[in-house]
């Protein structure tokens, strides 16, 4: 008979956590999330997955592409981040309207990743005509197209990665440094706007255009150069390659 | 006392389905509430400042830009074991121009409507052209120094120089160099452009 009530007591605890946690967690080994407060028609976080379509359109396209340009760079910036990451246990949320978070320190491993990305900012001929020229008498007044943006390289100082796991964990693996570089690359794109780099661009575009016009017999204080009016945003290029895996964006 | 302790199991049970009902209603009261709960391991990056190290002022022509994507593998041995394996797909793209702090005093000179330039040969723009955020780690098994990365990093580089700088491409880098230098200066006003491109080594 006791034998009887303990199995019942047992059947009846795992039917009522089978029943409240069902198709709600998902396993945290992989390190996706475990909602608990989802409604129902919502998913637990999915893991990050590429689609496959992508990958397999990505090896029917050309591997090399070549492609005819008429670009003037005129200034180069050079970006330094260093990418940190911390694999910690994290419950976070809130509770009536209260954000929290709390980390648990289960299986640490940290890493930090320098990155060196180049950016350089260039004017577009292709699109310049003699509309974009007046001249009067001695003077000439050039009207470039804006600046733009774009990314020339990213680089890994492989050699200053510091890495630290503890006992239970594995290290990190090839495939998650370079998502974090993907991502620390892409936070350096979105910071760019607030470097506000056009406005070096502007001057050292007028101080390599001007040079050339003095040497064509064009007195420096008779040149003038401008850009177009209105146009502040920076347009980055990279950024947008980097989301879609495409390299150019116009 | 026997009717007791029975009576008091039946209530454990009781409590722990009406603890698993309770909840599982509680759920789906809470998730119409500005509250929620997630655990799990953090996948993104942290925030931390990005330093602009350098700005220079350069001079550099763009006339052919080359997409290039490189698989490069790598392989070590082991005696007791498995080999480690670890093969990479990396991106670059690399810009043929030409760039103006190489070109002579009076390279460009103007006589009437005429204009003569002598432009400096057609190179690589940039010496590290790869964009390693869109470096894919396709394969590994073991682990991996930073050497053999280094390694792998520097032999792409070299295949894709190697893809990119045939007399093909710089000959087409050439001619687009011509046109579009002749269309500058004829937008400038000048009737004549005579245009010697330097050749490289």
């Amino acid at each position: 008979m006791k034998r009887i009530i303990y199995l019942l007591i047992i059947l009846a605890a795992l039917i009522g956590i089978g029943y409240a946690c069902r198709g709600r967690i998902k396993g945290m080994a992989g390190g996706e999330a475990v909602n608990l407060a989802a409604d129902a028609g919502q998913e637990a976080m999915p893991a990050q997955k590429r689609p496959e379509g992508d990958d397999q359109a990505e090896a029917r396209l050309l591997i090399s592409r070549i492609s005819q340009q008429s670009r003037l760079y005129t200034a180069e910036y050079r970006v330094h981040k260093i990418v940190t990451h911390e694999d910690l246990l994290k419950l976070k949320g809130q509770i009536f309207g209260i954000d929290f978070e709390h980390r648990f320190n289960i299986g640490d491993r940290r890493i930090a990743i320098p990155i060196e990305v180049t950016l350089k900012a260039y004017v577009d001929f292709s699109t310049f005509t003699a509309r974009n020229v007046e001249r009067r008498g001695s003077f000439i007044h050039i009207i470039l197209p804006d600046p733009r943006i774009v990314l020339t390289s990213s680089k890994v100082d492989h050699q200053g990665i510091k890495q630290f796991t503890s006992l239970w964990r594995s290290a990190y693996t090839d495939e998650e440094m370079t998502e974090f570089t993907r991502q620390g690359v892409e936070s350096v794109l979105a910071e760019v706007p607030n470097m506000r780099l056009l406005h070096t661009a502007r001057d050292c575009a007028a101080q390599t255009l001007i040079p050339l016009l003095s040497s064509l017999g064009y007195q420096e204080d008779h040149i003038i150069i401008t850009f177009r009016d209105g146009v502040e945003t920076e347009r980055i290029e990279g950024l947008e390659n980097i989301k879609q895996m495409n390299h150019e964006v116009h | 006392m026997k009717y007791i302790k029975g009576i008091f199991w039946l209530m454990a049970i009781a409590c722990v389905i009406y603890a698993g009902y309770t909840l599982h209603s509680c759920r789906q009261r809470l998730a119409n509430n500005p509250m929620g709960l997630e655990l799990g391991f953090q996948k993104e990056i942290n925030q931390t400042p990005v330093v602009l190290q350098s700005i220079e002022r350069i001079g550099q022509w763009e006339f052919l830009s080359i997409d290039d994507e490189v698989m490069v593998d790598t392989t070590e041995s082991h005696l007791l074991s498995p080999d480690d394996h670890l093969v990479r797909i990396y991106h670059g793209t690399l810009r043929l121009g030409i760039d103006f702090s190489l070109c002579d005093r009076g390279w460009a000179t103007a006589s009437g409507d005429t204009v003569s330039l002598r432009l400096p040969p057609i190179q690589l723009l940039d010496r590290n052209f790869i964009d390693e955020a869109r470096t894919r780690s396709f394969y590994e098994y073991g682990t991996w120094n930073v050497q053999a990365k280094e390694d792998m990093y520097n032999r792409a580089r070299t295949r894709m120089i190697q893809r990119a700088m045939t007399p093909q491409n710089i000959k087409q880098a050439e001619d687009n160099a011509r046109h579009q230098v002749e269309a500058l200066f004829r937008s400038l006003g000048y009737r004549v452009v005579r245009i010697t491109v330097g050749r490289s080594s």
